[in-house]
């Protein structure tokens, strides 16, 4: 009797053990409020008479004299609506279950990648296109990476190489000189050289998914739509500055021995932990029309990822939609009657920028005892005003959202059953499923003779790849600098790169996701106007 | 005598080990599991409720200012800052993790459970307490809420909770959408949104490739950038 209650609780115990290994996730909530014009009219009433209507007391023309806002709320359900309308035609495409989450996210600072995955190149492919725009396939990015980083994700806890947390260095840019023992000082290499690298280039790091355990998926394997391309995020960082370059931070680390429960090939005998609030200034843009230029299929554009977004840019294409975009003054024809059915109701249009301060609050501990290293855990929170252009309304915006990060069982991006991907025998992993709105898509490097479109280099880091003189193998390198807005971030980090989005051929859009030169649209762009 | 004692004991152990007795065995091992579980959290309860003591609701008017230490009528308990602080941080940690199992169907539970954190001593818990509520924008809140909001007294807290309920009662942009505007399937030929013609892009393309750091041959088309 003993020993079958002996078994019976070891089979608990395993079976709770192998079930309790659990990822990181982070669940975005947002609670945004929005104050919009609902009319404006020549009485009392709403929206009623002309533009114009003679005044009874002077004889002239005057314009309206009664003005009226009101208040709606925006929340994360409003955000899957509109990304369920554009995904898959259908705003109510998904649960009432269903989250908006962060996966593979990093908010911290501290949080740095190698060079092996700064290197990963965003993979392109011909996506089909409707009869009614040509028919024509058209190259834009695939969501899939290639890498030599062989890590099955880039969260710290499971990165033997990808990722890892750093401390900041003396330096913004370059890799700090002390670190590079005695190489740097011609002695002979006795010792591994340790470069560091600056701190706050990266955050925040991840994917945004739609996780639906409900409606088209299921507890066990969820809905995971990659949506990252509807979302841009923005850093702002300051150079020559004291102390670090985008983030302040009140935090707390110590060196510990690393318990040596993880792969034998990674442990380094210890490991740093720690507590901490790393504060910065963050743009959140999100847009699902065509004036997002990943979702703007028009012929020319490298960015197109195959997902077609609202017409509210119809410059191209006569027909129902909107006459107009919010970008170009005057785009919509006159009409004299202030009420008037001049366009269709998009309730579902959605173009916004938020800008704030994001506070996170972590721990840098073990997640799970068996993880390769400690990762950062807490909640972040974004308080944020800012503008938009939603239902065809001008809105303002004032709220927070929550970033709130929690270990679960069965996260997105990992494959579509939610185990680690083999793909002919090739690891895979975080590169199946990957976009970086946070980088520009265009090829760089290569140009004749190579294969490779594209000669521009349109980022420091692209500068810095192209002179060779990033890599950490080769010898001492004269100007080495830290991975700064790759291929695979889902955050442009603005300071040292002046040019962004890059000037995507054949399609006018305005600077996106940051203030950026406004090209009016119709125009020829190959030389923006302003 | 030893043998037949041996003997005895496989045939004892034999019958004990028939599938039904097995079966038997392990679901009172689950259930007397399940029991110590559930003593447990209950044990966790007690503890925590030890120091939440009832009736200490009265934050401090100050929020920096470190509120009254909790004590029960006439019996006043001393708890140093550090097990104050835990005691905090594992409340919080208790009302993110309800927040994490909200799944749509389990609304009434979570709330009720939020609301109770409403009478928690600790500002900061209350604090976190209302504000998952606002995030969790189910009106459902509103009538504890507005108790919550009657028996405070900080002016503060109280605008929290009404700025709480005000924003849950709020209505959003998509609540009077009616439903033909929830879909643009009409017209397969439409530009103005993606009319499903690519199922590849929310996962990726599965002809993934490991590539040995060499950069990626683009497609013919791929305009040269710039």
């Amino acid at each position: 009797m003993k020993t079958t209650v002996a078994i019976a609780a070891l089979a608990v115990g395993v079976g709770t053990s192998a079930y309790a290994q659990l990822v990181k996730q982070d669940i975005i909530t947002v609670n945004l409020t929005a104050q919009m014009q609902t009319s404006v009219s020549q009485t009392t009433k709403q929206n009623a008479g002309n533009w114009l209507a003679i005044d009874s007391v002077s004889g002239q023309y005057q314009g309206p004299k009664f003005y009226k806002t009101t208040t709606l709320k925006l929340t994360q359900t409003q955000i899957l609506q509109y990304i369920g309308y554009v995904l898959h035609s259908d705003a109510g495409y998904y649960s009432s279950k269903a989250n908006l989450v962060l996966v593979q996210g990093e908010l911290s600072g501290f949080f740095e990648v190698s060079p092996d995955l700064a290197n990963s190149v965003a993979q392109f492919s011909l996506h089909p296109k409707p009869a009614k725009l040509g028919a024509v396939p058209q190259a834009g990015p695939d969501g899939t990476f290639a890498s030599v980083d062989g890590d099955s994700n880039t969260a710290l806890a499971s990165s033997g190489d990808s990722t890892f947390v750093t401390l900041a260095n003396g330096r913004h840019f370059r890799l700090n000189p002390d670190g590079l023992s005695s190489v740097d000082k011609g002695n002979s290499p006795t010792t591994t050289p340790v470069y560091q690298y600056p701190v706050g280039h990266m955050q925040p790091w991840g994917q945004i998914f739609v996780q639906d355990p409900a409606g088209h998926g299921t507890a066990s394997v969820p809905v995971c739509d990659n949506v990252t391309y509807f979302f841009a995020l923005s850093v702002q960082e300051c150079y020559d500055c004291f102390y670090m370059n985008s983030f302040v931070s009140d935090a707390s680390f110590k060196t510990v021995p690393n318990p040596g429960q993880g792969p034998v090939c990674c442990n380094s005998g210890t490991t740093l932990q720690g507590t901490g609030v790393d504060k910065y200034y963050l743009s959140l843009s999100f847009d699902n029309t065509q004036n997002n230029p990943f979702l703007n299929p028009t012929a020319g554009n490298n960015m197109w990822v195959g997902v077609i977004g609202i017409k509210a840019n119809s410059y191209l294409w006569s027909g129902k939609g909107v006459n107009g975009d919010s970008i170009t003054p005057d785009k919509i024809s006159y009409v004299s009657q202030i009420a008037s059915s001049i366009s269709k109701d998009i309730p579902f249009e959605a173009r916004f920028t938020l800008n704030g301060i994001m506070t996170y609050s972590w721990k840098l501990g073990f997640i799970n005892k068996n993880d390769v290293a400690p990762d950062f855990l807490g909640t972040g929170n974004y308080s944020a005003t800012g503008y938009g252009f939603i239902g065809l309304f001008c809105q303002l915006l004032t709220g927070t959202a929550t970033f709130s990060e929690r270990g679960v069982n069965t996260p997105c991006c990992t494959d579509d059953n939610n185990t680690l991907i083999t793909l002919n025998g090739t690891f895979t992993g975080w590169a199946s499923s990957w976009y970086g709105p946070g980088a520009e898509y265009a090829p760089t490097g290569g140009g004749a003779g190579t294969g490779i479109a594209g000669t521009g280099y349109d980022t420091a880091w692209d500068l810095a790849v192209a002179a060779g003189n990033t890599l950490i193998t080769a010898p001492y390198p004269p100007y080495p600098i830290t991975p700064y807005n790759i291929g695979t971030s889902l955050t442009y980090h603005e300071g040292a790169d002046v040019t962004y989005p890059a000037n995507p051929t054949g399609v006018s859009i305005s600077g996106w996701p940051s203030p950026n030169v406004v090209i009016p649209l119709g125009l020829p762009v190959a030389t923006p106007t302003l | 005598m030893a043998h037949f004692g041996l003997r005895h004991f496989r045939n004892e152990l034999r019958d004990i080990m028939r599938p039904k007795v097995v079966i038997l065995l392990m679901t009172v091992a689950f259930v007397v599991l399940g029991l110590v579980a559930f003593f447990k959290g209950g044990r966790g309860v007690e503890q925590t409720t030890a120091v939440a003591t009832p009736g200490a609701q009265m934050p401090p008017a100050n929020p920096k200012q470190p509120p009254e230490p909790p004590h029960a009528p006439g019996t006043p308990v001393v708890v140093s800052e550090s097990v104050r602080a835990a005691l905090v941080a594992k409340d919080v940690d208790e009302i993110l993790d309800l927040q994490s199992q909200v799944d749509g169907s389990n609304n009434p539970q979570i709330i009720n459970a939020l609301l109770n954190k409403l009478s928690n001593p600790e500002a900061e818990v209350r604090r976190t307490a209302v504000q998952v509520l606002k995030e969790m924008n189910d009106t459902n809140a509103v009538p504890g809420l507005q108790k919550a909001a009657e028996a405070t007294a900080d002016p503060r807290e109280k605008v929290a909770i009404l700025d709480a309920i005000d924003y849950i009662k709020m209505p959003s942009f998509t609540a009077n959408v009616p439903p033909e505007l929830f879909t643009n399937r009409q017209d397969p030929n439409d530009v103005d949104t993606n009319a499903q013609f690519n199922k590849n892009f929310t996962k990726g393309m599965k002809d993934v490739r490991r590539s040995d750091g060499s950069q990626q041959t683009v497609p013919s088309d791929t305009p040269a950038n710039q």
